[in-house]
C-alpha cells in the first residue's frame, strides 16, 4: 500500500511539473502603435501549437543536409492578433540579438517559429525552444547571405510594428 | 584562286571557333568569379566568432555576479547564459559553417577544446545552487583560464577569413588579367574575321564578275552564230525560190514523162532544201528568242489536211501512213499560228513514224480553250518502256541526235513551248500496244460558224467570180456596215493597187489573213494564193475554210 502511495504521489508530481513545463511562456508577441504597446500576449508551447502546425522541409547554413522543421506560421500568428497590416516585425532572442523581418516576406513566404526538428523539439542549447526558419530550399531568391541573418534562433520575443 | 579561296575559308572557320570559344570560356570564367564571390560571403564566420565572445563574456559576467550576489545573477542566470555559451559553441559544430571553418588552420581543434571545457564544466554549472556564491566564484576564475582559447579562435577565424578574401581577390585579379587578355584575342580575331570577310567578298565578287562576262561572251557568240545562220538561210531560200519558180515554169511548157519525172524529183528536192533552210531559220530564232507567232484564224480540216500532204509527201505519195480524226466538240475555227502548229505536229509525227515504223493516228479535241491533239503511233517495236526523246527530259539532243534529223522534233518542242502548251506521253495499257503523245495548245476557238471574208479587186466581175466560188461555204462577205472582225482579206494583185490596199487593210485587220488573187509582187506579204482561173479548192485552203 505505501509503494502504491509513493508511485501515485510521484506520477501526480511528475504528471504537474510536466504540465507546468508545457504551460510555461516561451514567447512573447508585442504589439506597437505610435511608439506605446498596445497588446502583450505571452505564448506556451501548447499555444503556439494551437495555432496550427506548418511543415518546412530546407536545409540552411546551421544544419547538415536537409531537415524537416515544424512550428506555426508566423503570418498566421500575425494574422490572429491583426497585425498584418504592420510594416515591420522586430525578432528578439534570448541574448538580445535582433533582427528585423518586413510584413511583406511574412506574408509572402511560409515563414515558421519552428518548435520541432525532425519531430524533435528544441533544446535550449541547440537553438530552441524557438529558432525562426525560412523556406531556403523552395525559394532560391531566400539563399542570399542577409537570409541567414534573419534565422534568428532562442527566439524570446517578437514587436510587431 | 581555288587554294586562295580555300585558305580564306579555314581562316574564317578558325576564327568563328575561336571567337566562340573565347566567349564560352569568359562567361565560364566570370560566373566562376561570381560562385567564388557568393561561396565566400554565404556564411560570416567572424560574425559568428564575434557572437561566441560576446557569450562567453556575458556568461562570465553572470558568474561573478552569482559570485558576488547580485540578485539579478541568481543560478537560471547562470544556467540561462551557459546554454547560450553552448549552442554558440555548437554553431561551429554543425552545417556549412562547421565545413569552412575546417578550412582553416587549428581551427576545429580549438572549437572541440572550448566544447571538452564547455563539458567539464556543465556538472557544476547546472548543479549550481542560488546563494553559492564561492562555486559561481570558483567558475569564474576557472573560466578566465579559457580566455586565450576564445581569443585564439577568434584570431584564428580573422585570418583565416582574411586570407580567404585575399585568395579570392587574387583569383579575381588573375581572372581580370585572363579576360582582359582574352579582350583583345577577340578584337584580333573580329579584325581577322573583317578581314576574311572582306577577302572572302572581294573574291565572291571577282569570280561572279568573271562568270558574267563568260556568260556574255558566250551569249554574244550564240547570237552572232544564229544571225549568221538566220541571214544564211534567208539569203539561200531566195535563190531556192527562183530554182522552184523555174521548175513551175518548166513544166508548165510540156515536156517528155521522163523529163517530167526529172522535174518532180527536182522540185522535191528543192522543196526539202527549201524546209531545211526554214528549219535552220526558225531553230536560230528559237534560240534567240526571237521568234513572233502569228495570231490568225484558221481551219482545223485545213490544218489536219495541211499535215496528210506533208506526211504524204514524204512517203511519195503513198496515201496510207496518216490518218486524221477531228471530234465533234472541235469548233470549226480558231485562232493562232496555224504553220507552226502544223509543222510541229509534222515532225513529230514524221518522227514517230519512222522511229515506230507504223502508221500514225491524229485525234484533235477541244476542251477549256484548249486543242488537244493525241498523237497515236505503234510501240511494238520499241519496247515497251520506251519515251521519244522530245518527251523525256533527261535526254538531251546531242551531236547524233542532230545528225538523225531529230533537228526537227526540238524545232516542234521549242514551237510548242512558246504557244504556252505542253506535251505529255502515254504508255501503252496491258495488253495494247498504242501508245500516244498528247500536245496541248491553248488557242482561242472563233464564234459563229462563219467567217467574214472581204474581197478587194478592181474590177467589180473578179469580186463576183470570187464570190460566187465562195457561196457553197460557210463564209459571208463585208458589208461597209460591219462592225465585226474581218477574218479573210482576198486582194488582187498587181501594181500600186496591191501595195495600198494591202497597206491600208492590214493597219485595220492585223490579224486576218491576206490571200493574194493572182501573182503578187511581194510574196512575203500573203498568207496564201490563188491563182486564175480560181480552183475552188485552192480557194478553200488559201482562205482556211
Amino acid at each position: 500500500m505505501a509503494i502504491l502511495s509513493r508511485f501515485i504521489a510521484v506520477f501526480l508530481t511528475g504528471f504537474f511539473l510536466a504540465n507546468q513545463a508545457f504551460a510555461q511562456t516561451i514567447l512573447i508577441v508585442e504589439v506597437e502603435r505610435d511608439g506605446k504597446i498596445t497588446q502583450r500576449v505571452s505564448y506556451s508551447e501548447s499555444d503556439l501549437r494551437d495555432i496550427g502546425l506548418h511543415q518546412v522541409t530546407t536545409e540552411n547554413a546551421y544544419i547538415d543536409g536537409v531537415k524537416t522543421f515544424e512550428g506555426p506560421l508566423l503570418r498566421d500568428l500575425a494574422s490572429r492578433l491583426g497585425v498584418l497590416d504592420s510594416r515591420i516585425a522586430y525578432m528578439i532572442a534570448e541574448n538580445d540579438y535582433t533582427v528585423e523581418i518586413p510584413m511583406t516576406e511574412i506574408i509572402k513566404y511560409d515563414v515558421i517559429l519552428a518548435i520541432f526538428a525532425e519531430g524533435v523539439d528544441f533544446s535550449p542549447r541547440d537553438k530552441g525552444p524557438i529558432w525562426v526558419i525560412y523556406p531556403m530550399s523552395a525559394h532560391k531568391e531566400l539563399q542570399e547571405p542577409k537570409y541567414n541573418g534573419r534565422l534568428i534562433w532562442q527566439l524570446d520575443r517578437i514587436v510587431f510594428k | 584562286m581555288k587554294n586562295w579561296g580555300g585558305i580564306l575559308r579555314v581562316l574564317g572557320f578558325v576564327a568563328v571557333f575561336v571567337t566562340v570559344a573565347t566567349a564560352f570560356f569568359t562567361f565560364g570564367v566570370v560566373r566562376n568569379n561570381i560562385d567564388s564571390i557568393r561561396a565566400n560571403w554565404r556564411e560570416n564566420l567572424l560574425w559568428s566568432s564575434s557572437q561566441l565572445s560576446i557569450e562567453y563574456l556575458r556568461f562570465r559576467e553572470s558568474l561573478l555576479g552569482a559570485g558576488t550576489g547580485q540578485e539579478s545573477f541568481e543560478r537560471e542566470e547562470v544556467n540561462r547564459r551557459f546554454n547560450i555559451l553552448w549552442s554558440r559553441v555548437g554553431l561551429f559544430q554543425k552545417g556549412r559553417i562547421a565545413e569552412r571553418i575546417k578550412g582553416f588552420p587549428r581551427a576545429h581543434e580549438t572549437v572541440e577544446q572550448i566544447f571538452q571545457k564547455l563539458k567539464l564544466a556543465e556538472p557544476v554549472v547546472v548543479g549550481l545552487q542560488t546563494g553559492d556564491n564561492e562555486t559561481a566564484l570558483k567558475l569564474w576564475r576557472d573560466f578566465r583560464t579559457y580566455d586565450d582559447l576564445f581569443r585564439s579562435l577568434h584570431r584564428i577565424v580573422m585570418r583565416g577569413e582574411v586570407q580567404a578574401g585575399a585568395t579570392l581577390r587574387q583569383g579575381l585579379e588573375r581572372n581580370q588579367l585572363l579576360l582582359y587578355w582574352l579582350g583583345i584575342g577577340a578584337v584580333l580575331f573580329s579584325l581577322m574575321l573583317l578581314v576574311y570577310f572582306a577577302l572572302e567578298t572581294r573574291w565572291h565578287r571577282r569570280v561572279s564578275q568573271e562568270n558574267a562576262d563568260l556568260f556574255r561572251q558566250a551569249q554574244q557568240a550564240s547570237r552572232t552564230k544564229s544571225a549568221f545562220l538566220t541571214m544564211m538561210s534567208h539569203e539561200l531560200r531566195t535563190p531556192m525560190n527562183g530554182i522552184l519558180g523555174m521548175i513551175a515554169l518548166a513544166k508548165r511548157e510540156g515536156s517528155s514523162p521522163q523529163q517530167a519525172q526529172m522535174l518532180g524529183i527536182a522540185e522535191q528536192s528543192s522543196q526539202q532544201l527549201n524546209e531545211l533552210l526554214l528549219d535552220i531559220m526558225e531553230f536560230s530564232d528559237l534560240e534567240t528568242a526571237d521568234l513572233t507567232l502569228l495570231h490568225k484564224p484558221f481551219s482545223l480540216v485545213a490544218l489536219c489536211a495541211q499535215i496528210e500532204k506533208a506526211l504524204i509527201a514524204e512517203r511519195q505519195g503513198e496515201t496510207s501512213g496518216f490518218h486524221g480524226e477531228i471530234s465533234e466538240n472541235c469548233p470549226p475555227r480558231m485562232r493562232g499560228d496555224l504553220l507552226r502548229l502544223r509543222r510541229a505536229l509534222v515532225y513529230m509525227a514524221r518522227y514517230l513514224a519512222a522511229m515506230s515504223g507504223s502508221d500514225v493516228r491524229m485525234k484533235f479535241d477541244y476542251q477549256a480553250g484548249n486543242l488537244r491533239v493525241s498523237i497515236f503511233y505503234d510501240q511494238d517495236r520499241l519496247g515497251k518502256a520506251w519515251v521519244p526523246h522530245f518527251i523525256d527530259a533527261n535526254q538531251s539532243l546531242d551531236e547524233e541526235g542532230f545528225a538523225k534529223n531529230e533537228i526537227g522534233t526540238e524545232i516542234a518542242c521549242g514551237f510548242i513551248s512558246i504557244m504556252n502548251g505542253t506535251l505529255r506521253h502515254h504508255l501503252p495499257k496491258d495488253g495494247q500496244n498504242q501508245a500516244v503523245v498528247m500536245v496541248q495548245v491553248p488557242l482561242q476557238a472563233l464564234d459563229g460558224d462563219r467567217i467574214t471574208v472581204r474581197i478587194e479587186t478592181q474590177s467589180q466581175a473578179l469580186a463576183a467570180i470570187c464570190q460566187n466560188a465562195l457561196s457553197s461555204f460557210p463564209v459571208r462577205f463585208y458589208e461597209p456596215t460591219d462592225s465585226d472582225p474581218v477574218h479573210t482579206v482576198i486582194i488582187e494583185t498587181g501594181g500600186r493597187f496591191e501595195i495600198e490596199t494591202y497597206e491600208r487593210l492590214v493597219t485595220r485587220y492585223p490579224d486576218a489573213n491576206f490571200v493574194a488573187l493572182g501573182n503578187p509582187g511581194n510574196n512575203s506579204l500573203f498568207d496564201g494564193q490563188i491563182n486564175l482561173p480560181i480552183d475552188k479548192e485552192v480557194l478553200k485552203q488559201a482562205a482556211y475554210l
